[in-house]
């Protein structure tokens, strides 16, 4: 099994030049010369905006998916050809909460759980500790046909957790979460990788990335265009302060100001990062208002890891 | 024993109390009209033929694209769970299901055609030999379809040309190639029993043979079932 260069650790995940090609002849590219390292005990974000490529990276990853092109190695197997013994040490969390309707919570965790190879015995108790932790235990023997949707995704991550996965895949794994079901889920992904297993995540939630995950990495068109520690990108990101503007302008402001750097101007929004705090404040409005631009709206906050995607890519990843 | 997928549909079987109430009744209502109606009994057989049939067809195909398309079967899948067990697992619990479902139907059949009891056990084989093999073909069919419309046409497409196969709207002449290869479609031997029971007169072909050539019938569908078993699974993985 191959080790990471970092941390010496092994490599969970270790993907070269992977591709998916689907469509017409296979002439669209969902992932485009893809590698990407993941350690055992490390949690490791996926971000992007919608069309990307992160759920497709996920699917490869959970063997769901075959790679057009490219080596897949998951916990030292070959994932072009996943066995039993592979899929026994991943667990899953899809997007779509899908479930059986009929059974009730705790019925379905033991189905996955029995599936995945466990007895009796330990699927019960497995079940019963992680339906506790995640507070789904008070309705567990209703039908999940009677779940809330937050419900149901307490369900999956349950059903992902049980057999004690070497290898976590998790799409959007706060989705629907409250607050202290949140906080739940990150310490039990916090044990899972003390426990040495590997934990990809997709989310769009920026603020759950930079707390829950070591590295993260940006996809955009399929392609990896960053990665590295939320802290290390966001020092690389330049500037303390985001200072956005809303405006009425005819086009885009050619604002130039010591200190400050655009990252995005349109004829309605110009979005730049300062290294000296709000000093450049009143050279930036004067800027803009002298273009001929209306100021409707300032947004002032710390750059996050939204910021560093705007600036590597000039795209918004909320938006596209 | 581990078998999760077996007990997973009897379980769920037990939970759909409505749909387990319509699967009794629906065809217990249809095989009463007909048997009850006066229509000849050769062409009252073809039809407890064709309604048994697509019973079995359709109830495997339909829950399987549905279940794929809602992501389910991809889950299960995943989980790493043999592809043989998971398909053959299925089947077999499925098609205990509706044998135990078409019981009142296939009794009323029975009281009503006078049937000895040894008539009456051979239908019984006979029925669960045809919804084996009619459980596999519905996953086949649902694994070939890339959407549910595209399920329910390939599975009564599929049907009809079997049943029309297995010498149910037409006799070829015995001994004929024909004759010799409808025999091994066990829905032909679903056909014998019921005009049996019904009290039309015994097809040339009777006795044990047709028996022996449907019950390889429906070994051969399920050791192909369990040999493309992988691609099925994979197939069910996918999201469509």
């Amino acid at each position: 099994m191959e080790r990471d260069g970092r941390t010496d650790r092994p490599l969970a995940v270790a993907a070269r030049g992977l591709e998916v090609a689907y469509g017409r002849d296979a002439g669209r590219r969902a992932l485009v010369e893809l590698d990407l390292e993941v350690a055992r005990g490390e949690v490791f974000g996926v971000l992007g905006p919608n069309g990307a490529g992160k759920t497709t990276l996920l699917g490869v990853l959970a063997t769901r998916l075959a790679a057009s092109a490219g080596t897949l190695a998951l916990l030292g197997g070959d994932a072009r050809r996943p066995t039993r013994s592979l899929r026994r040490r991943i667990g899953v969390v899809p997007e779509e909460p899908a479930h059986i309707e009929a059974l009730t919570g705790r019925e379905n965790a033991a189905f996955f759980a029995r599936a995945a190879g466990l007895s009796f015995a330990d699927a019960r108790q497995r079940v019963g500790d992680l339906l506790e932790r995640l507070g789904l235990a008070s309705d567990a023997d209703r039908p999940v046909s009677e779940y809330s949707h937050g419900m149901r995704r307490k369900l999956l991550l349950v059903e992902a957790l049980v057999h004690r996965p070497d290898l976590l895949i998790l799409d959007e794994p706060a989705l629907g979460l409250d607050p202290p079901s949140r906080q739940r889920l990150a310490e039990l992904l916090g044990e899972r990788a003390a426990a040495g297993a590997a934990i990809v995540l997709a989310s769009n939630d920026v603020v759950d990335a930079e707390q829950w995950c070591g590295r993260v990495c940006f996809l955009h068109g399929g392609r990896k265009v960053l990665e590295g520690a939320p802290a290390e990108l966001l020092r690389a990101c330049g500037g303390t302060t985001r200072i956005e503007c809303r405006l009425s302008a005819g086009r885009a402001p050619d604002v130039r100001v010591d200190g400050l750097d655009v990252a995005l101007a349109t004829s309605e929004r110009l979005v730049a990062h300062s290294a000296r705090g709000l000093a450049p404040l009143p050279a930036l409005c004067a800027s803009v208002l002298a273009g001929g631009a209306a100021i409707h709206a300032i947004e002032i906050r710390r750059p996050d890891l939204r910021d560093v995607f705007l600036r590597a890519t000039g795209a918004e990843l909320e938006a596209a | 024993m581990n078998a999760p997928v077996w007990a997973l549909e009897w379980r769920q079987a037990a939970r759909r109390r409505r749909l387990l109430v319509l699967n009794v009744a629906v065809p217990f209502v249809l095989v009463a009209s007909i048997a009850l109606g006066g229509a000849p009994r050769a062409h009252a057989a073809a039809a407890y033929a064709v309604l048994f049939a697509m019973f079995g067809v359709f109830g495997a195909a339909v829950p399987w694209a549905r279940e794929v398309e809602r992501g389910v079967l991809g889950r299960v899948v995943l989980t790493g769970i043999e592809p043989r067990a998971l398909l053959l697992q299925r089947v077999l619990a499925d098609a205990l299901l509706d044998a135990l479902e078409l019981l009142p139907a296939a009794l009323l059949l029975a009281a009503t055609g006078r049937a000895s009891a040894a008539t009456t056990a051979g239908l019984a084989l006979a029925l669960v030999a045809g919804l084996l093999f009619a459980n596999a073909l519905g996953i086949w069919l649902a694994a070939l379809a890339d959407s549910l419309a595209e399920t329910a046409l390939f599975a009564a497409v599929a049907t009809l040309l079997l049943l029309h196969g297995g010498g149910v709207f037409r006799a070829p002449a015995p001994g004929s190639a024909l004759a010799v290869a409808q025999s091994a479609i066990p829905f032909h031997h679903l056909h014998d029993a019921l005009r049996g029971v019904a009290g039309v007169a015994p097809p040339a072909s009777g006795g044990v043979a047709p028996a022996l050539w449907s019950g390889a019938g429906v070994l051969a569908a399920l050791g192909v079932t369990a040999l493309a078993a992988p691609w099925i699974a994979a197939r069910a993985a996918r999201v469509r």
